[in-house]
């Protein structure tokens, strides 16, 4: 009797664990508060009986065209966003211009975000870098194409997007060519290089004509002339600091000779080839020089404030830095033509090699429940009076070539930027991304190796062979994710 | 005779048992069995992040692969070198610590605190505390061996990155310290009278009565500092070249196993074979806890 009862009370209170437990690991349903997402909802005139948008607002957009339509109780989910985070001015601004929708911020990296895909409780826009995510992400079918809504958009017009939007497409075989999956918010040419006059004066440097593409080797002699040491050795001023990581470097440097490290169909990674030996061989020369800011030798930041103290002579991180964060620094905004924008090195000066290597856009998910919302939530973000304001501040490029010219122009250092970016979008190359490898696993692959030729740990030989293998199956593997042949 | 009530004493302290049990039950199952059974079934599929809706099973391919994956076990060789040299530190430096304060001196607790603190400060805050510290131009710790005319070390760099880890490791390794003390202070004090009245000297004492007495958690702290010691990943990633967080790659004579596995999944969307990294993991600490608790019988002493 004992036994008979402990062993019905003990399958009783399983049972109910196990129940309790299964209704713990319910997900979230599209559309419900969420206490992992941070919700930042508008004020907006929606209805209490109105449901959140289903099949009935899912409609062609040309049938009805997105800025006649109300998304009165609709919000969109976004993800990466990080500047709308208590943005009291654009939750105004959305709940005035709107048309009823509210929106909630989603705080997540990509780890948790593929868990919400694979729950389909993924944020609807997706706000991520145009050149490391825009095709990868469109040919493993993430994103949803934009043409048919960027055509019925007043908005937006594709004919005045600038070549940055370039990064979103892919048609399958080619980046650069075919549907737009996103639309940029802000670009910069990030490797353009910035020049500290004082630096460049004091280390007997003429200052460089921001018209003319230098060389790299050009650039590193300037940078290992900034270098200096006080008297007890310690490294006081450094050469160049930068904001890209080696894949975006190497990759710079390649498309600069109008070389690519992939074939034009995608199918093949070239790595033996002079170009990227002749990047290693050149940012191990620049790190343990103390030319280039590494973990070898460093002011204890990337370089953004000790360029404004004059411990740096180069950054090499485009035309966002000088009126994003240096206007805004102490040891600079005071002085600011003491600063100056040129044009990106090349590994020859046969061809230009301008390029956005981030380019930070929007793009909406292709499982979105809400896509003709999102869309318009991007129309608002990306485009309209809210890309006007951001261009007059001069953060970063807009992605709409009529906005250039609203880049602000008023100071000597504000023209001279100005024009040296103007001059930079008119010789812009694209960087050739391979969709089937992840941006990450090239910079993982370059890394690893770079660091054990870096310390002479491994030849230059191996370190191509061992790359080579890598990246191809990496792109066996991708291929096979994005389900091509 | 008097009728037995159902809720008799008993079956009343049963069933409390059960009730506070519950919460703990529920949430182990929620938080760990799930996603430990899930991670087993991934481990055998293709699975990358995104391809959940079609996910296909490959077997044990992805295990097969961890032991064909030259880098995935010279990473393991390399974190049981590792671990050989930073658990035996641990353990002795944490003893060491609690002898030091297992004696009654002026301002006992202040020392205690201050010994102890390296263990609670969370181990992101003491990453970034040490690259500073490690920092080669100017770096506390090269100013320090200045004084003594040494010249400047790179301690990030490939030649001194073990030894600047090891450093690092063991300046946290007080974590045990607490559990040595009051083993320490359990000791009865006859022990050590009677030891003395046989004329047992300082080095005797510790031999026959202090290490067997306190065996039981120097066997606890092995077993923790191993099973540590297999899964260290954060630190090597915090001294790693880079600004790129949890996806810095640590130079190699500090790439351990786990931080292989770690880039399989967050650097090349391998979640499968990643996962497959962590149960091989599993499965090598459970062998060697079950080696080392086969060697209780010779060296732990438990009084009763």
């Amino acid at each position: 009797m004992k036994n008979t009862f402990r062993k019905t009370l003990s399958i009783l209170l399983t049972a109910g664990m196990l129940l309790g437990a299964s209704g713990c690991a319910a997900p979230a349903l599209p559309g419900e508060e969420s206490s992992e997402s941070e919700s930042r909802k508008t004020e907006s005139s929606q209805s209490e009986s109105a449901e959140p948008s289903s099949e009935s607002q899912e409609q062609a957009p040309e049938s009805q065209g997105v800025e006649s339509q109300r998304f009165d109780g609709v919000t969109v989910r976004v993800w990466g966003a990080t500047d709308l985070l208590n943005n009291a001015e654009f939750e105004k601004y959305v709940a005035e211009n709107g048309e009823g929708l509210t929106y909630e911020i989603v705080s997540a990296d990509e780890i948790k975000m593929m868990s919400m895909v694979a729950t389909g409780t993924a944020a609807d826009i997706w706000c991520l870098s145009a050149f490391s995510h825009g095709a990868m992400y469109a040919a493993r079918g993430l994103y949803e194409p934009l043409d048919d809504y960027i055509a019925a958009s007043d908005v937006f017009d594709e004919a005045n997007f600038t070549d940055v939007e370039n990064l979103y497409r892919f048609d399958g075989k080619e980046v650069g060519a075919g549907p737009i999956y996103g639309i940029v918010k802000d670009w910069s040419l990030d490797n353009q290089i910035w020049v500290n006059k004082k630096v460049f004066a004091d280390a007997g440097l003429e200052i460089p004509d921001p018209t003319k593409i230098y060389t790299w080797d050009e650039i590193r002699e300037w940078a290992k002339a900034c270098v200096e040491f006080d008297e007890s050795g310690e490294q006081t001023r450094w050469g160049m600091g930068t904001t890209n990581n080696l894949y975006q470097l190497i990759t710079g440097m390649v498309c600069s000779v109008g070389k690519s490290m992939f074939s034009d169909d995608l199918s093949e990674v070239y790595i033996d080839t002079p170009e990227i030996r002749a990047a290693f061989d050149y940012w191990a020369d620049m790190y343990k020089s103390g030319a280039a800011i590494s973990d070898m030798s460093t002011p204890g930041d990337w370089g953004g404030d000790s360029f404004a103290l004059d411990k740096v002579g180069m950054l090499c991180c485009g035309y966002w830095f000088g009126n994003g964060t240096l206007a805004f620094n102490e040891n600079a905004k005071d002085r600011m033509d003491d600063f100056m924008l040129i044009q990106a090195p090349s590994l020859d000066t046969s061809k230009g090699a301008n390029a956005c290597m981030a380019g930070v856009g929007a793009s909406i998910w292709r499982g979105s429940k809400n896509k003709e919302a999102a869309f318009k939530f991007i129309e608002l973000y990306n485009g309209g009076e809210w890309a006007k304001k951001r261009a007059i501040q001069g953060f970063g490029n807009p992605a709409q070539s009529d906005l250039v010219e609203l880049l602000p122009q008023e100071t000597q250092f504000q023209k001279q930027t100005y024009d040296a970016n103007e001059f930079g979008m008119k010789n812009m190359i694209t960087l050739k991304t391979n969709p089937y490898i992840t941006a990450q696993g090239m910079e993982s692959t370059f890394q690893q190796f770079f660091y054990e030729v870096l310390y002479e740990r491994m030849t230059m030989d191996d370190a191509i062979v061992a790359m080579q293998e890598q990246f191809e199956t990496l792109l066996a593997e991708g291929k096979e994710i994005c389900g091509v042949d | 005779m008097a009728e037995k009530r159902f809720w008799n004493a008993k079956r009343r302290e049963i069933a409390l048992f059960y009730v506070l049990v519950a919460p703990f039950v529920i949430l182990f199952i929620a938080t760990k069995l799930v996603p430990f059974v899930n991670g087993l079934y991934l481990s055998l599929t293709n699975y990358t992040g995104y391809n959940y809706d079609r996910v296909e099973f490959v077997g044990v391919n992805n295990y097969q692969r961890v032991f064909t994956d030259a880098q995935a076990m010279s990473s393991l060789g390399r974190t049981f070198l590792i671990g050989c040299i930073t658990v035996p530190l641990g353990l002795i430096v944490g003893l060491g610590c609690a002898l030091l304060l297992n004696k009654a001196r002026k301002g006992l607790g202040v020392f205690r605190t201050i010994i102890y603190m390296p263990s609670i400060i969370p181990t992101v805050a003491a990453g970034l505390m040490w690259r500073i510290i490690f920092n080669a131009n100017e770096g506390l710790l090269n100013k320090f061996l200045g004084i003594f005319g040494i010249n400047p070390v790179n301690w990030l760099g490939y030649d001194h990155i073990l030894a600047a880890l090891v450093i690092m490791m063991t300046w946290g390794s007080t974590g045990g310290l607490l559990l040595n003390l009051a083993a320490l202070q359990g000791i009865p004090n006859e022990l050590y009278e009677a030891a003395a009245l046989d004329g047992a000297g300082g080095w005797k004492k510790f031999t026959k009565i202090t290490l067997p007495m306190i065996s039981p958690i120097l066997f606890f702290n092995l077993v923790m500092g191993i099973i540590g010691g297999f899964q260290l990943y954060a630190q090597p990633v915090l001294l790693a070249p880079g600004s790129n967080g949890v996806l810095n790659l640590p130079l190699k004579p500090t790439y351990t196993y786990m931080v292989h596995a770690y880039q399989q999944i967050l650097g090349y969307s391998r979640f499968g074979y990643g996962l497959a990294m962590m149960w091989v993991l599993v499965f090598i600490i459970n062998i060697l806890t079950v080696i080392v608790t086969k060697t209780q019988k010779y060296w732990v002493f438990y009084s009763d």
